[in-house]
């Protein structure tokens, strides 16, 4: 185990004897099955869950030869961006002492940042990998929408979710992404990338080579975030454009009604995906006297952190009659917006750049009295997931304070190879 | 973009709100002072088939107000056209291999005759 709370089960999963990850250690974050070794999602309700399969990315891995040093922790479910809401307790930033990882995949980010694993798996619904990457100073990637399969993750909002690796390099995390990516029977929304104008040559990808890059930089992403964010992202991109790439402005109009829109989908989703949670196939031991209903609503108090319930409430809400036209239908407007947006912004730009995160790491346990202000956090990173893109998160410098502070590069669909290009001229 | 937005056909469609046969939700949230109703909090708790103690609901009550008053702004979302590049994706209908039935029943609190035990539905 380590003293920052990274890994939840520390119990080692030895892959095959050969194959290209053959000598590296690979954290798998805790809503992704691994047959015989427990999966809790961070939360009460599945502290004893054993799933009876591999995830699909758990085989591939295992397939290259990787060992999987443990189950790294999380927030509930994925829902958090501080790694805080875990019924297995808070995880502390290796790269900012008494500041939280990021999250919801913090342990994984940990675990890479403090050197305890080589790399790890994360998933990212609303910037569950990129945060946490940007808060340690480690880098990840919040795969195309369909190109990683989700067979074996459990599910928290499923049409924006995809798994992405964290590594300390561009070039590892690429590597792993090539070890993982693919299409997969199981899973039904996987494409082809080569069917959809890519190719699988991520590590080969990672040059260095930025001259002649366009980057397109979204004005709204900038807007309000900390002065010290704002100044290190500017000196990334000198940086770059010392290196040969040029950067214009555009405006995205569509990305200030993101965070929201985000939140009301994966709350909708979320409120459904979690109705399998009432203690019959799995979960705590009932000890109610009462009908199904009483029964499974007691299981639910029980195994579930606020956060969950206040997902799933919400959700509930924004799908009930008279309110899903005012909520989840203009949600999926403003989705079909920010596509558009994002799409004709990359029309003039290989990639769009902006801060991962507006604000530098939290303090442990200042933001988890006020949802709303943790939910405003994602404000840069929920757009990429409503948009189905690719984006990676690499280390762009750190505050006077020390703090690490990532920069997004976001391309476009199945074209990996571009943002994992421009962030090696970085990282 | 930019079209005003065209009442649904069939308005009664998306009600299915309750898994048992009930009211229309009342609002969360009134119009007039955006504050939340914590009846209308343990309503839907209810429906969602979640227990609060006293504490919860005080909390949520105060924090939807919050997080309800921020959605308010997608109202200013345009409707926008979808344009999803769609396929069904299908499998030939052939048998293969799948979890048994002691796997499957694993992780249960309770089983009896190699089914899942429940609690009584009324």
């Amino acid at each position: 185990m380590t003293d920052y709370n990274g890994y939840i089960t520390a119990e080692r999963i030895e892959g095959d004897d050969e194959g290209r990850l053959a000598d590296r250690t690979v954290a798998v974050k805790d809503n992704i099955s691994t047959e015989g070794v427990r999966t809790t999602c961070g939360s009460a309700m599945l502290e004893e869950y054993v799933p009876p399969y591999d995830a699909t990315v758990v085989e591939r891995l295992r397939e290259a030869g990787a060992t999987i040093p443990g189950k790294t922790n999380m927030d509930e479910f994925g829902m958090g961006t501080t790694t805080e809401t875990s019924a297995f307790g808070p995880v502390e930033n290796p790269a900012a002492p008494g500041h939280v990882p990021g999250g919801s995949s913090g342990g994984s980010a940990a675990v890479v940042a403090a050197g305890d694993a080589d790399m790890a798996l994360g998933s990212d619904t609303g910037g569950s990998v990129r945060c946490p990457a940007a808060f340690c100073g480690v880098v990840g990637i919040k795969p195309t929408y369909g190109l990683v399969s989700r067979y074996g993750l459990v599910a928290y909002a499923n049409s924006l979710e995809q798994i992405g690796p964290i590594a300390p390099t561009v070039e590892e995390a690429a590597e792993l992404l090539e070890v993982i990516a693919g299409p997969d029977d199981r899973d039904a929304t996987t494409r082809d990338a080569t069917e959809a104008g890519g190719d699988y040559d991520y590590a080969a990808a990672a040059d260095g080579n930025v001259d002649g890059l366009e980057i397109g930089i979204p004005t709204e992403l900038l807007e309000g975030a900390d002065e010290a964010v704002v100044e290190t992202f500017w000196d990334a991109i000198e940086d770059l454009e010392a290196q040969g790439a040029s950067y214009h402005e555009v405006d995205l109009p569509s990305v200030e009604y993101a965070v929201e829109a985000y939140y009301v989908i994966a709350m909708s989703e979320a409120s459904s995906n979690l109705a399998r949670f009432d203690g019959v196939r799995y979960g705590p031991t009932p000890e109610y006297e009462g009908n199904w209903n009483e029964e499974f609503a007691a299981v639910r108090e029980e195994g579930f952190g606020a956060e969950v319930k206040r997902r799933v409430l919400l959700g509930t809400y924004a799908l009930s009659a008279g309110y899903h036209d005012k909520y989840y239908k203009k949600a999926q407007d403003a989705r079909a917006w920010v596509k558009q947006d994002f799409d004709e912004a990359l029309s003039e730009a290989d990639v769009l750049a902006s801060p991962t995160m507006p604000i530098p790491p939290m303090e442990l346990g200042e933001s988890l009295d006020d949802p709303l202000q943790m939910y405003l956090a994602d404000a840069n990173t929920t757009p990429v997931n409503l948009a189905n893109l690719p984006a990676i998160s690499v280390p762009a410098g750190e505050t006077d304070e020390g703090h690490p502070v990532g920069l997004q590069l976001v391309g476009s669909a199945f074209d990996e190879q571009t943002i994992i290009r421009a962030g090696s001229a970085l990282a | 973009m930019g079209q005003p937005t065209v009442p649904p056909i069939c308005p009664g469609r998306w009600r299915f709100e309750t898994l048992t046969a009930g009211p229309r939700l009342r609002p969360i949230m009134s119009d007039s002072d955006q504050t939340v109703d914590p009846e209308a909090v343990e309503h839907v708790a209810r429906l969602a088939r979640v227990d609060l103690d006293d504490e919860e609901v005080e909390r949520f009550t105060e924090e939807f107000a919050d997080i309800l008053s921020a959605f308010e702004a997608l109202d200013e979302v345009p409707e926008t056209d979808r344009e999803e590049d769609l396929a069904n994706v299908m499998r030939a209908d052939e048998i293969r291999e799948g979890l048994s039935q002691e796997e499957a029943l694993e992780n249960a609190p309770e089983t009896e005759d190699g089914f899942f035990k429940g609690p009584r539905v009324s």
